[in-house]
């Protein structure tokens, strides 16, 4: 019958010298060359440390119903309507208030317990010589992130859209996106946007004013835009016919860039140090291997050999 | 003499004319073998080259831009193939190695020895357009008189000169041919050699297959060959023996004995302009809005038919559209009919006011499943317009259907808003002292002010809407009393029901409306009024039932008012009113079931997730789960036997 090699495991020889030896100064000299080389390369070739990484996550996205219409009225120059959900700013508007009937609903279309979009309806009644030939529109939510840091902030959907011609109807369909100027952290609680985008509490007519909530707003980090490249306009207006914005916005999925955590940036740098580590583990081993056995460094060479496998070979 | 046969067989190659010795063939030796001594040789030559030891012959070289026909391209007439020179550019052929192996046949057309230009004569020109005129670029006109076209062209246009299919790979692919079919070097336009075999079997060259096509197996091809086309939108169907629902419904104009259909117009485009043409569907009860805009409404006051009110009833509708045979017979037609017995008033200009304008049309037909219309019936609304540029008017279009003979008129049968559950945009159902009808919010007109009309409350819809309203000199409690009533509206809703097909008749299907007042008694000013400024309906559902099939019930409603005092001594004139609507989802879901993360757990859920989605995606295509897990297995098996070496 035939024998085949089935296992074999390698002999182990050592070699003795003295710790002020050559052979030390060598292996000392092997050691260094095999440990820190590859963590220059890792750290050389760029992404060593893992600085940002993302995660997807649909926000918990609520809407706070509230709202900031103003209507621009043409061909007058000064003609305009408005109205809000704030009574202050309603106060203020004076004759340009219009009281609009606003319905809204939000859905979650896969009953996932988050809502998925929501749809939008304001018809504001017009006389027939009322025109709306443009609108700027604020809508309101609260906007949460949860699954690596917990982040809150109250955010915004600001419409503005205007048209040559009088129009009957604006509709619009887009996404609540959000925008990140700086990534979030890996955990813990972020509520530092968690302020109300329009101040309700405030009479005073600046803080109404859309150039201050704006610019209020897009000073923040983290921000949500509403993306409608193109919203509609309708155009023919029966004279008692309201105007109508009909909105549909949705609350997409989001890819939120964050700053990993330490153990998430060692692991990473880990996997590629021990990579490259192999390689001159390897190399450096066969280097070893040549100088020792070759006596390139005085050793004395000690079989450590069981005594058992010595004499089993002498039997055979 | 030979060698003589040999070459004229090969007429198919005109040679060039820089190798002296040119010899011109005549017409007809160029049209095919006819000679039986051209046939024998060839066969001869078959031979061979069969013979020729190692079963090959050196392949054929040229200079590159050459192509070197082998002598064996004679073959292409003999096999019935097209006598043919491929471009026309290769026009030399030069066959220098050939001599080596079969000496007999190849002597004769060593390089340059022979070189034959031939007058390019195809039995049809395809190019020879202008007849008596030479062609430019067409190398097989005859009225060009040229013996060498090519000198005077830069190039000859295809189909000019023979063509040939040649079948080719590169030319470093082959060391040497032993194929007994006509075979050539050419280089083609990425100066890349390629060795080409000449197809010389008839069946691969020609379109041999004719159909043939007749009455019967026309459109039998045309659809089976045939693709997407531009295709005539008109169809000519014979009358179908009944309606079906989405049918437009066919009228019948006695006066001027034309057939149209009945017309729902419907606004359309950006401009929500009338489309007139509009046809309302058979069975399809639904209502349209559009809007009209009038240049000169003193012209169209009594002019534009789409006022008159005589235009939309003075048709018969036929009861199936099988009566559109037999026009006369009036079995298959059904007059409108008016609702009130007055008949309404044309459109009458008064000054500076068109009268009796129509803005709303209502049809009732009642139908009877495949006997059709049984009996159709119109009523309407007008309004007066007043002239002046740039008028619109808006109008209602209505269509409503129902079975024949049924008990109650369409009108009185109000939709349920759902069954059993509320169905999101449907109406909030209330009732009044047996009475039912929707709950509503204040609505206001153009100018702000409030409107008769009223917004219904739709289920699941969150709503604020609000006006001004005008106070008149009255006192406090009658105040009180009015402004109550226009905020809840009237009738004031009392109960509200559970589910949306909630019957009056049924107590328990009801539930009272909590509703609470402004206290008065807070206040300590006896001039001072409270009135009530804001309404805010709050109602709690929530879904009951299936998780499959949820279905949304009503469990409380509230009425909850908002106060200010005013005093009596303050001219307050106008005050706004605001109504809200709020609705609560109160649905307690149940566990999701085990293994289904929470929407807020941060617990490491996705741990297993490629063995997850593995196997997940196992379910869905068996063989695709199989690659992942058995490569998972090698993988494993692979690393345990690094392991134990």
């Amino acid at each position: 019958m035939a024998l085949y090699e089935l296992y074999s495991h390698p002999a182990e020889r050592g070699y003795r010298a003295g710790l002020c030896s050559k052979a030390a100064l060598f292996l000392l000299l092997a050691a260094a060359l095999t440990y820190i080389p590859p963590l220059l390369v890792a750290f050389r070739s760029h992404g060593f440390w893992l600085k940002r990484s993302s995660y997807e996550e649909q926000p918990t996205v609520h809407f706070q119903h509230q709202v900031l219409l103003v209507a621009l009225l043409g061909p007058e120059r000064d003609g305009f309507l408005a109205w809000s959900t704030f009574p202050a700013f309603n106060r203020l508007q004076g004759d340009h208030l219009r009281v609009p009937l606003v319905s809204t609903r939000e859905e979650d279309r896969n009953q996932d317990g988050k809502m998925d979009v929501l749809h939008f309806k304001l018809e504001l009644p017009l006389q027939s010589t009322e025109h709306v030939v443009a609108v700027q529109l604020i809508l309101t939510f609260s906007y949460q992130l949860h699954r690596m840091s917990t982040f809150v902030m109250q955010s915004m959907a600001f419409l503005q859209s205007s048209f040559a011609v009088p129009g009957s109807q604006l509709y619009v369909n887009g996404d609540l996106r959000l925008q990140q100027k700086q990534p979030l952290h890996y955990g813990g609680l972020d509520v530092r946007y968690n302020v109300s985008v329009i101040n309700g509490t405030s009479p005073f007519a600046c803080d109404y004013d859309l150039t201050h909530i704006i610019a209020a707003y897009q000073a923040r980090n983290v921000t949500t835009i509403l993306t409608d490249a193109n919203p509609i306009w309708l155009v023919g207006r029966a004279a008692e016919a309201p105007f109508v914005i009909n909105a549909v916005i949705r609350y997409p999925v989001e890819v939120i860039s964050y700053l990993p955590g330490f153990w998430e940036m060692i692991k990473f740098a880990w996997i590629q140090y021990v990579s490259i580590l192999l390689i001159f583990l390897w190399v450096f081993e066969r280097i070893k291997r040549f100088v020792f056995q070759n006596q390139v460094v005085t050793t004395v060479p000690v079989t450590a050999m069981p005594q058992g496998e010595l004499y089993k070979e002498h039997l055979s | 003499m030979h060698t003589d046969d040999v070459m004229r067989c090969d007429s198919s190659h005109p040679r060039s004319s820089d190798a002296s010795g040119d010899r011109q063939y005549p017409r007809q030796s160029l049209g095919g073998l006819d000679s039986p001594m051209c046939t024998s040789q060839l066969a001869l030559l078959q031979v061979l080259f069969l013979m020729v030891p190692e079963g090959g012959r050196p392949q054929p070289s040229s200079s590159p831009s050459e192509a070197v026909p082998t002598p064996l391209t004679l073959e292409s007439r003999t096999q019935g193939g097209t006598p043919q020179s491929s471009e026309g550019t290769e026009t030399h052929w030069t066959v220098p190695e050939i001599s080596t192996v079969g000496p007999t046949v190849v002597t004769p057309s060593a390089p340059g020895n022979r070189t034959v230009d031939l007058f390019p004569v195809l039995p049809i020109c395809v190019c020879d357009l202008t007849p008596g005129a030479c062609d430019i670029n067409c190398c097989c006109d005859r009225d060009c008189y040229l013996l060498h076209p090519r000198t005077v062209f830069s190039f000859c246009l295809p189909g000019s000169v023979r063509s040939s299919s040649w079948v080719c790979v590169d030319n470093s692919l082959i060391f040497r041919s032993n194929s007994p079919f006509p075979s050539r070097v050419f280089m083609d336009s990425n100066g890349i050699r390629q060795f080409c075999v000449h197809v010389n079997d008839s069946k691969l060259n020609y379109f041999q297959k004719l159909q043939k096509v007749n009455a019967t197996n026309f459109q039998a091809l045309a659809t089976e060959f045939g693709g997407r086309s531009f295709t005539s939108t008109f169809q000519n169907q014979s009358p179908a023996p009944f309606y079906r629902a989405g049918d437009p419904i066919l009228t019948y104009f006695p006066k001027w004995s034309v057939i149209s259909l009945l017309r729902q117009p419907a606004g359309v485009g950006a401009g929500g302009l009338c489309a007139e043409s509009n046809p309302a569907g058979f069975l399809e009860s639904k209502s349209t809005t559009c809007a009209r805009f009038f240049k000169n409404l003193a012209n169209s006051c009594t002019l534009d038919p789409a006022l008159n009110a005589a235009s939309y009833y003075n048709f018969t509708v036929l009861k199936v559209p099988r009566g559109m045979t037999d026009l006369q017979n009036m079995k298959f037609q059904v007059p409108v009919t008016l609702v009130s017995q007055s008949q309404p008033g044309s459109p009458l200009l008064a000054g500076n006011t068109c009268q009796n304008v129509v803005s709303q049309v209502i049809y009732e037909i009642e139908t009877n499943g495949t006997l059709g219309i049984q009996k159709v019936s119109v009523s309407f609304g007008q309004t007066n317009l007043t002239v002046e540029p740039g008028t619109s008017l808006q109008q209602h279009f209505i269509m409503r259907f129902r079975a024949f003979q049924q008990s109650t008129p369409a009108s009185l049968t109000r939709p349920r808003s759902g069954n059993p559950g509320y169905i999101v945009g449907k109406p909030l159902l209330a009732l009044t002292s047996d009475i039912r009808h929707s709950m509503t919010l204040l609505q206001s007109q153009g100018d702000g002010t409030c409107s008769v009309k009223r917004h219904e409350v739709q289920f699941g819809v969150n709503a604020i809407s609000g006006c001004k309203h005008r106070l008149r000199k009255m006192d406090c409690s009658h105040l009180q009393q009015e402004i109550y009533q226009t905020l809840h509206g009237r009738p004031r809703p009392e109960l509200v029901a559970i589910f949306g097909n909630a019957d009056p008749a049924q107590k328990g299907e009801w539930t009272r409306i909590l509703s609470r007042n402004c206290s008065v008694s807070a206040l300590h000013c006896t001039s001072c009024c409270v009135i009530p400024i804001a309404l805010e309906i709050q109602v709690l559902w929530a879904y009951i039932g299936l998780q499959s099939n949820p279905q949304a019930h009503v469990s409380g409603a509230r009425f909850l008012y908002q106060c200010q005092s005013i005093q009596d001594s303050q001219q307050v004139t106008e005050i706004s009113l605001t109504t809200v609507v709020t609705f609560v989802d109160i649905t307690q879901k149940p566990e999701p079931p085990r293994g289904q993360p929470r929407m807020y757990w941060k617990l490491p859920f996705d741990f297993f997730l490629p063995f997850k989605v593995a196997f997940s995606r196992g379910v869905d295509s068996q063989k695709g789960s199989v690659s992942p897990i058995l490569l998972l297995c090698l993988f494993l098996l692979g690393v345990l036997n690094l392991e134990t070496k």
